[in-house]
């Protein structure tokens, strides 16, 4: 541990802080990260691994736009974190699909993708809306249900588990210093700038510091002047013993991994702080997804997962600098995997620089602050 | 590998990767493996390794099979019946088309 | 919606067998649900089929065995609804804790269908399974747990026809080692992996131990048995198997110098430990037992645990054997009844009486076993580098110890790093042995690292099983993707 501090503190060992960290560290910053138990409340561990683009964004465009960059980006990521930790994260970008299992779901696609391209203007958005046929030169193995469906060459998938090891083993390799067991109890802003963390491991200065402890952004940003509307959305995640290649493209909920394993999600439910999984909804996330493939169905499943989603009042990331207390940010999102890239290679030269990056600026918090229109 | 104690059982025929085997009623597919002389049931998707039963109580899964075209079966909890088919388990399963 | 029963109890081993029967003796409505083909668990595998029809096997087996017989035909008679090649894989809590008056959720598999069936109150009787013994060469074909050689015996008479060397620590080293040598199989070698001295502090429990005269004399008869056919029982460390794509021999240190047998089939053997993954996925409260080196069930004098509505008997709660699993089934089917409104407290106080005695003379029984046959610590926790730690994974201590260097704050997030425990065995052969090596090389309890987190189903079912899933009462739905569904309306 650095006697004399740290230049930036880095609250939350997760996708985000770990990415913002990595960023940091790789610019020379000296950096601390902060984690917590084992078993405290970990989004990062329960993520699906999507890189995904298409239907981000609706009423925002900006976040299609930011989730396109860090998609681009991604590949700038994978790179750096093989060659700073010695481990891919085996990101591909193959396209990826969302199956429509009705003429309903498919209109609804196709406005919403509209919408989106619209929206986005000059910027532009490729997508194409598939027909049946179309659908199954995509994905041979799907089923008579499926009617159709949309394909972006925007999204591609990631091993999420080697993308959080990377990152570890990356900071790791720079000399950042990973602290587990390091809850944060209090932030005590400095005379003259930086500040004192007080922790379950003794007291923590760094000249900034990074709030991404997910739920625990919440707390830990008011004691800087930071409003972090977060809450828990419950998301359920099944998993089946590993099986050769099959599927060539990732798809909205129902992706295989580089393993092997195939993975289907997701499930939204407001269950409060709730981890538990119920059996009633691993059932709807097999149904859909035997829909999609019948072939899936002989799979056995091996496990499953419930975790919560670190989620804002209209689902954006919630990016900001304290204004009382400049030196301190808060990064929080619930695409830690998508946004990964950004959050290494933009987010942390706005916490290094002060520079707000361009596509930031519109995921302040003082968003939520906008009485809403009658 | 494996002999029978001389009790009376019926017994029963069943096919493993080409070879007849016999088999005592009653007997789990691993039994009926282990008594025919395989101890290889599986190689690991992992490494390829080889391996065989290790607990016989279906918690290890080191006994997976091959059984009337499902893969992964668990040798150890499936009763052999005469005709299956029974082959090793390679690596990663297949989805069968 | 399917219907709701009084008392399910899971498992029909001796504890489940015996919840059911006293259970019934009360009028309480019972179901079964067991994995096996027919009752006994375990320890009486197919004790029907063998004591009528097998009497060479019966005899391989020896009277302890054939006893289980007369519970078989106890439990058979009692009036239970017997569900037989249904595996559970949730016993699921949660309604519950929104509303105390629901009853319990617990996920069934049988015959291809899966199943939500509900009860008031559940005793999960799911006994033992034997402690993973990771080791060099322990992954090879021919290696095997020795009471999976015994299941061998059981099931379908089955006997070691090449050299077989059996090794480690254990009252059922004794026993299939002496019901082996019976059947006359050729027994190359017994190596005991306790460490020296430890028979010494086992004597300080002898007084208890000499309560249970017929089980001691049991362990001595064995020990006879062995030296009168020659078979060698030696001490033994560093043991490391040796084989390309089998087994071929066994390397070890005895008395400080090294040795070898010849062997085809090595049976290995370092204990039992409580199956913890059906009440771990329960949500229950568990906690590591420093003496029997387990994680295990809290649970009451009566069975019950965090949730009292779910009790635990047998060898699901501690290991205390199949006699002692006789008397926490019938304990805890008296709470059962009792929650079930058919007794009063009065009367299962009394019940239990003679019941909770019996069981404290096992106790301190076990106390003596379990410090004479403490498990080895090169298979608890194994220092070579290069041993598989996680079978399915393929995931060895050096890999472990990385990210234990590392930092790694436990077992869930070792997981995550590493695969270990992701496979189909679902971390039943590593748990254990993962959170011993984070206390190991981190100086620190294992209670205090705790275990990976367990969740249902703890038994492998199809993604098409799970689809068709019957009994939840409303029908699937699916779930929108927030990616892709505005929470509110652009400002």
């Amino acid at each position: 541990m650095h006697g004399d501090g740290y230049d930036v503190v880095v609250i939350g060992a997760g996708l985000v802080g770990g990415a913002v960290a990595y960023g940091l560290a790789r610019a020379g910053q000296r950096v601390a990260v902060l984690d917590e138990e084992d078993a405290t409340y970990r989004a990062s561990r329960g993520n699906f691994g999507l890189v995904w683009v298409q239907g981000k964004g609706v009423g925002r465009p900006e976040y299609a736009l930011w989730s396109r960059a860090s998609s681009e980006r991604w590949f700038e990521l994978s790179e750096a974190l093989t060659e700073n930790g010695g481990l891919a994260p085996n990101y591909t970008r193959p396209g990826g699909v969302i199956a429509a299992l009705s003429e309903e779901e498919l209109s609804a696609l196709d406005s919403m993708l509209a919408g989106l391209k619209r929206a986005v203007g000059n910027a532009g958005y490729e997508y194409e809306i598939l027909d049946a046929a179309r659908v199954r030169e995509l994905l041979p193995a799907c089923g008579p249900e499926v009617v159709g469906g949309a394909y972006s060459p925007y999204d591609g998938h990631a091993n999420p588990l080697k993308l959080m090891r990377g990152l570890h083993a990356s900071l790791a390799g720079l000399g950042a210093d990973y602290l587990a067991g390091a809850r944060v109890d209090a932030i005590r802003p400095l005379d003259g700038g930086g500040f004192d963390l007080r922790t379950e491991r003794g007291t923590i200065t760094g000249g900034k510091v990074v709030i991404a402890a997910g739920h625990g952004s919440k707390a830990l940003g008011a004691m800087v002047g930071l409003d972090v509307p977060v809450h828990p959305e419950h998301g359920q995640i099944v998993v089946t013993e590993r099986t050769a290649p099959w599927l060539g493209h990732p798809t909205l909920g129902i992706r295989q991994t580089d393993e092997g394993s195939m993975l289907f999600g997701a499930s939204h439910e407001d269950r409060g702080f709730d981890t538990s999984v119920l059996a009633r909804t691993s059932r709807d996330i097999a149904h859909r997804a035997v829909r999609v493939f019948p072939g899936l169905a002989s799979l056995r499943v091996v496990r499953t997962w419930g975790a919560l989603r670190v989620m804002t009042p209209d689902g954006f990331p919630i990016y900001a600098q304290s204004r009382a207390h400049p030196g301190a940010f808060v990064f929080t999102c619930h695409s830690g995997v998508t946004l990964a890239a950004n959050h290494a290679l933009e987010a942390s030269r706005w916490v290094i620089d002060g520079e707000i990056p361009e596509g930031m600026a519109c995921f302040a918090p003082d968003r939520f602050d906008v009485p809403q229109a009658a | 590998m494996f002999r029978r104690l001389p009790d009376p059982t019926g017994t029963i025929a069943f096919d493993f990767e080409g070879t007849t085997f016999e088999a005592c009623e009653g007997d789990s597919v691993a039994a009926a493996l282990l008594a025919n002389g395989v101890l290889g049931f599986r190689t690991t998707p992992a490494s390829g390794a080889p391996r065989g039963p290790w607990c016989l109580i279906g918690n290890c899964h080191e006994c997976l099979v091959e059984i009337d075209g499902e893969p992964n079966r668990q040798a150890c909890m499936v009763e052999a019946r005469a005709g299956m088919q029974v082959r090793r388990q390679h690596g990663a399963r297949v989805i069968p088309r | 919606m399917s219907r709701t029963v009084g008392l399910a109890i899971i498992g029909a081993g001796p504890a489940g067998m015996s919840a059911a029967i006293a259970a019934r003796a009360h009028g309480a409505d019972v179901l079964v649900l067991d994995e096996q083909a027919a009752p006994g668990g375990q320890i009486y595998r197919n004790v029907e089929t063998v004591t009528t029809e097998r009497p060479e096997t019966a005899r391989v087996l020896g009277g302890d065995y054939t006893a289980g017989a007369a519970l078989v035909r106890a439990f058979r008679k009692c009036g239970a609804e017997y569900s037989p090649h249904t595996s559970v894989w949730e016993v699921s809590t949660v309604a519950r804790r929104e509303d105390a008056t629901a009853p319990l959720e617990i996920g069934i598999l049988r015959g291809g269908v899966a199943e939500i069936v509900r009860a008031r109150c559940v005793i999960v009787a799911s006994g033992a399974q034997e402690r993973a013994v990771p080791g060099p060469g322990a992954t090879l074909p021919g290696v095997m747990g020795a009471g999976g050689a015994q299941s061998l015996l059981k099931g379908a008479g089955l006997v070691p026809d090449v050299p077989v060397v059996i090794a480690g620590s254990g009252p059922l080293v004794y026993l299939v080692v002496w019901q082996l040598v019976r059947a006359g199989a050729p027994v190359r070698a017994v190596l005991l992996t306790m460490p020296n001295g430890w028979m010494g502090r086992a004597v300080g429990s002898l007084p208890e131990a000499l309560a249970m005269p017929g089980a001691l004399l049991k362990g001595v008869g064995w020990r006879r048995a062995l030296a009168a056919r020659g078979v060698p029982v030696m001490s033994a460390r560093d043991l490391v198997i040796e084989g390309r794509s089998r087994v071929e021999s066994v390397r070890f240190r005895h008395r400080g110098r090294t040795r070898s047998v010849q062997a085809s089939l090595v049976l290995l053997h370092e204990g039992v430990i409580p199956n913890v993954h059906l009440t771990l996925a329960a949500g229950l409260d568990h906690a590591w037992d420093g003496r029997q080196h387990a994680f295990r069930p809290v649970v009451d004098e009566w069975g019950r645990t965090s949730e009292p509505a779910v009790l635990v008997a047998g060898d699901g709660a501690r290991i205390l054997g199949a006699e002692a699993a006789v008397e926490t089934g019938r304990i805890a089917a008296l709470d059962a009844v009792y929650r079930l409104g058919r007794i009063g407290a009065h009367q299962r106080d009394a019940l239990a009486g003679p019941h909770c005695a019996a069981l404290a003379r096992h106790r301190r029984f076990r106390e003596f076993l379990d410090l004479t046959f403490e498990p080895g610590p090169a298979s608890r926790r194994p220092s070579d580098p290069t041993v598989t730690v996680c079978r399915c994974e393929e995931v060895t201590v050096a890999e472990l110890e990385r990210v234990i260097a590392d930092g790694c704050p436990g077992p869930n997030q070792a997981k995550a790093f590493t695969r270990c425990g992701m496979g189909p065995c679902q971390g039943r052969m590593c748990a254990t042995v993962v959170s011993e090596l984070f206390a190991d090389r981190q100086h620190i309890g294992v209670g205090a690292v705790g275990h990976y987190r367990i969740r249902p189903p703890v038994k492998l079912v199809t993604v098409g099983e799970l689809a068709g899933l019957e009994g939840i009462g409303v029908a699937p739905v699916d779930h929108p993707d927030t990616l892709t569904r505005p929470k509110q309306a652009p400002a």
